[in-house]
């Protein structure tokens, strides 16, 4: 779904930048995407993609100076979205199953990994049977790892009311988990 | 939050439980708050039971990878708090 093969013509400029950016950040930026998405072959092209981006806005060599980091972040989040977003509407539109095997990323798969994966897969199954917002707030405090006051401001909502659905999704979850129950 | 396994029902310990494993995961505990908790656990066997619980659950999105039907709750997510276009169905 991403194309690889990208002939891009860079003044000598950007490709320095570009040689920098890559020393600085690619390791992180592996690890950032690979904690995220599934799809372990794509993660090189969504860090290309971010490199691209900052390059196509001409500022990071000017940023290079300043809080660059944060921006590098800021779009990866970006291209992780896009990267997810694609995902689903190609999957929805070819109405091909999805082929864990393929896209599950083959090297790993020690089997707590696979339990984990299971778990993890009934669990998502439960979270679907949560409101809306309660859903969406669980997902972006635990699984995006925002902090809480950032949902609520991302929301518009109170921290006591973020805290509150998270409450109410832990322990929807904890109880639908429960064998006793 | 119609359905009755919604509303609370005879699991007091799960609730506080999961009130507990928020405050641990939203910052540092204070000394008093880490007393408290111990001292919750220790009350009954069914609280620390709901504590481990608790902290079981949270766990279990250590590592959110390789899980197709989580990418597009993700994705709705951001959807619905608006950095991405609505994806959903």
């Amino acid at each position: 779904m991403v194309n690889r093969q990208r002939p891009i013509e860079y003044s000598e400029q950007d490709q320095a930048v570009l040689n920098r950016l890559d020393r600085k950040f690619r390791r992180s930026l592996l690890t950032y995407f690979g904690r995220r998405t599934s799809d372990r072959c794509d993660l090189e092209d969504m860090v290309q993609d971010v490199f691209e981006r900052l390059i196509k806005r001409g500022s990071a060599s000017e940023l290079e100076r300043q809080n660059l980091s944060a921006y590098v972040f800021e779009t990866a989040s970006s291209v992780l979205t896009d990267h997810l977003r694609k995902k689903i509407t190609h999957r929805a539109g070819s109405h091909e199953p999805f082929d864990q095997n393929h896209h599950g990323g083959e090297d790993f798969s020690p089997e707590h990994v696979l339990i984990n994966r299971e778990q993890l897969e009934r669990t998502s199954a439960m979270l679907l049977e949560l409101p809306e917002q309660t859903r969406t707030i669980f997902l972006l405090r635990r699984v995006e790892g925002m902090k809480v006051k950032d949902v609520a401001a991302r929301l518009g909502i109170s921290v006591t009311s973020v805290e509150r659905h998270m409450r109410v999704a832990v322990w929807h979850i904890m109880q639908r988990n429960d064998p006793a129950q | 939050m119609t359905s009755s396994h919604m509303q609370p029902r005879n699991s007091p310990a799960q609730i506080e439980a999961a009130a507990w494993i928020m405050r641990v995961n939203d910052g540092p505990l204070t000394v008093a708050d880490r007393a408290a908790l111990e001292a919750w656990q220790a009350e009954a066997p069914a609280n620390r039971a709901a504590f481990a619980r608790a902290e079981a659950t949270w766990h279990l999105f250590d590592d959110p990878r390789g899980v197709p039907a989580l990418d597009a709750l993700r994705v709705a997510a951001y959807a619905l708090c608006g950095s991405a276009p609505h994806a959903k169905d």
